[in-house]
Order: C-alpha cells, then structure tokens, then sequence
C-alpha cells in the first residue's frame, strides 16, 4: 500500500478507536488488531502525530497504582473522521468505475 | 528478559536521543509491558511480545533521523493536517510563535516590573512547595501515629500479664482491652497512611510528569 494513504488510514483507526470513549495504547492496538496490524513504535508515532494536529488530546490518569495515558479524540478529530468518510466515498465511486470497466473488457 | 532489563537496554541504545524524547518514549513501553501483564502475561511474555530493545532503539532512532533530516516529508505532513485546521485556528498558532520574540518595549517592563512580578513568583512558588510540605507531614504524623499506636499496644500487653501475675486480674483484663484497641487502632493508622503516601507519591508524579510535558511542548513551539 501506498505510505501516504497507509498513514491516512491508520490516523483515521486510532482516531475511529478512540471516538465512542478515551482509550490507552494497548487496549488501541488490541481494538484494531483484527483490521490492521499496528506495532508499539508506529502507534506511538501516529499519536504523536495526531496530538501535534490536535486531533486528540492526552491524559494522564492513575490505574492500578501506576500512570497511564488516556487519549481522547478532539472536535478536530471528529472532524478528520467525517471528513475521510466523505473522502472514501469518493474513491469507492472511482473504484467501481475502475471495476465497471474491466468487466466490460472481461 | 525482565521489565527493568528491557528498560535498562533501550534507555542506553536510546542515549543519542534528547533527554525527554527518551524519556517519553521508554514510558510509553513500560506502560505497554505493563498492561499486557495486567491481563495475565508474565513479565518475560509481556517482554517478549513489546519486541526486542535492540529492534525498538533502532526503529526508533530511523524514524528520529527521518524526522530531522527529511523536512520535506515532514512538511507535506503538515500540510495536510493544516488543510483541516480553520484559518483561525492558523493564525492563533502563528500568533504564539511570534510571543516568544519579545520586542524592546516588553523588555524593559519586564525587567522594571522584576520587584514585582518577580516576588510575586517567589511567593507563589514557595505556597505550593509549603503546601506540598505540609501534605507530607501530615503523612508522617500518621505513620508515627501507626507507631505509637503498635507501640502502646506492645506496652500494654506487657503491663497487662504484669498485673495478672500480681493477682490484679481486673486491671490485666483491662490492659489487654486496651491493648486490642490500640493493635486494631494502628492496623486502621497502617493502612491509613499507607494509602495516603501512595497516592501522594503518585500525584507528585503526575505533576512531575505535567510540568515536564508542558516544558517539552514550549520548547517545540
């Protein structure tokens, strides 16, 4: 797959993992291990990312006498996921049109 | 491989890194390893599955590198998150950025209003540390409490079999009564204050933690 649409693709997972409510690393590498493969460094890179764009924001809340970081999605986020859905439709529009025409040739 | 050798190994593969970039980083797969063995893994299987340190250090020093050496991958990057920013939002950032310019005129107030914002500083900074102070000594009276309590209780049990070997039964049964209340009065002080200094130990590391953050982010902008 192509880098540029892959790290769309995972933006919009995690964003997609954290929407219904604020979730931690592992439990948003476990929710989306049956969609994508997501390891530790490349989660931590996508959610710097998306905090830097402030598509979420990051907590620091106690569990079990240690810290963990909770993330929760931002209006912003909200926004991105609205906004690749729309994206999506689009190219499923070109890709059936893609598909119409090998069927003719077929 | 164990927790604390896994930590162990990626802090000194990661030496090259800044230090709160490490920092970062090295929670974040503690907090992992953590996790994985909160549902049920051992420590070696949680270890096992986060990856090799060796692995890790170098993936994450390859995307480090990528990072400062390739502007051009991080500026396409930023401009598709700008797309979805409003222009407002733009110009808030941008304003930001220019803040850390200070102009001449700023200077000066700054360094005549020194008397002023700069004892206010002082006064504020040391309220929180005598606040934190005080938190803290009412956690060690409260340990100390659990001491006296454990102590007189000892005592008691130890003048309560005197006084039943006098012959002074009554008194030695009330000694022993006392002794009781002060064992379950010191077992309550025990957890007590066992509870209280964890929770002020974790507090002061969310702060920490906090402030930390907060630097880091400064400093990016």
């Amino acid at each position: 797959m192509d880098i540029q649409m892959k790290r769309g693709l995972l933006d919009v997972c995690v964003l997609a993992a954290i929407k219904s409510e604020a979730s931690y690393g592992y439990q948003i590498i476990k929710d989306l291990k049956p969609y994508i493969e997501l390891s530790e460094s490349t989660l931590y890179t996508v959610l710097k990312r998306l905090e830097a764009a402030e598509m979420l924001s990051v907590r620091t809340i106690e569990h079990g006498g240690r810290l963990r970081k909770y993330y929760y999605i931002t209006e912003t986020g909200l926004k991105r996921i609205e906004a690749f859905k729309r994206e999506w439709e689009e190219i499923i529009a070109i890709y059936s049109f893609v598909n119409r025409e090998e069927a003719q040739n077929g | 491989m164990d927790k604390r050798e896994f930590i162990e190994k990626l802090c000194q593969k990661l030496t090259g890194l800044p230090f709160l970039e490490t920092e970062e980083r090295v929670n974040f797969y503690r907090e992992m390893i953590d996790d994985r063995i909160e549902e049920g893994l051992t420590e070696e299987e949680a270890v096992a599955e986060v990856g090799m340190p060796e692995d890790i250090a170098a993936q994450i020093i390859a995307e480090y590198k990528a990072a400062k050496e390739e502007p051009v991958g991080d500026e396409e990057n930023t401009k598709t998150i700008e797309e979805h920013r409003t222009p407002a939002e733009q110009s808030t950032e941008k304003a930001e950025y220019t803040k850390r310019k200070l102009a001449p005129w700023e200077i000066v107030l700054l360094v005549l209003g020194a008397p002023v914002w700069l004892s206010l500083l002082l006064a504020a900074f040391a309220v929180a540390i005598s606040l934190y102070a005080a938190a803290w000594s009412i956690i060690i009276s409260l340990w100390a409490s659990a001491v006296a309590a454990a102590g007189t209780a000892v005592g008691a049990v130890i003048s309560g079999i005197r006084f039943a070997c006098i012959g002074n039964f009554a008194e030695g049964l009330c000694m022993l009564g006392g002794a009781l209340i002060c064992v379950g009065l010191s077992i309550l002080l025990f957890l007590l204050s066992h509870y209280a200094s964890r929770n002020a130990v974790l507090l002061t590391k969310k702060c920490a933690l906090t402030v930390k953050e907060k630097i880091a982010k400064r400093r990016l902008k």
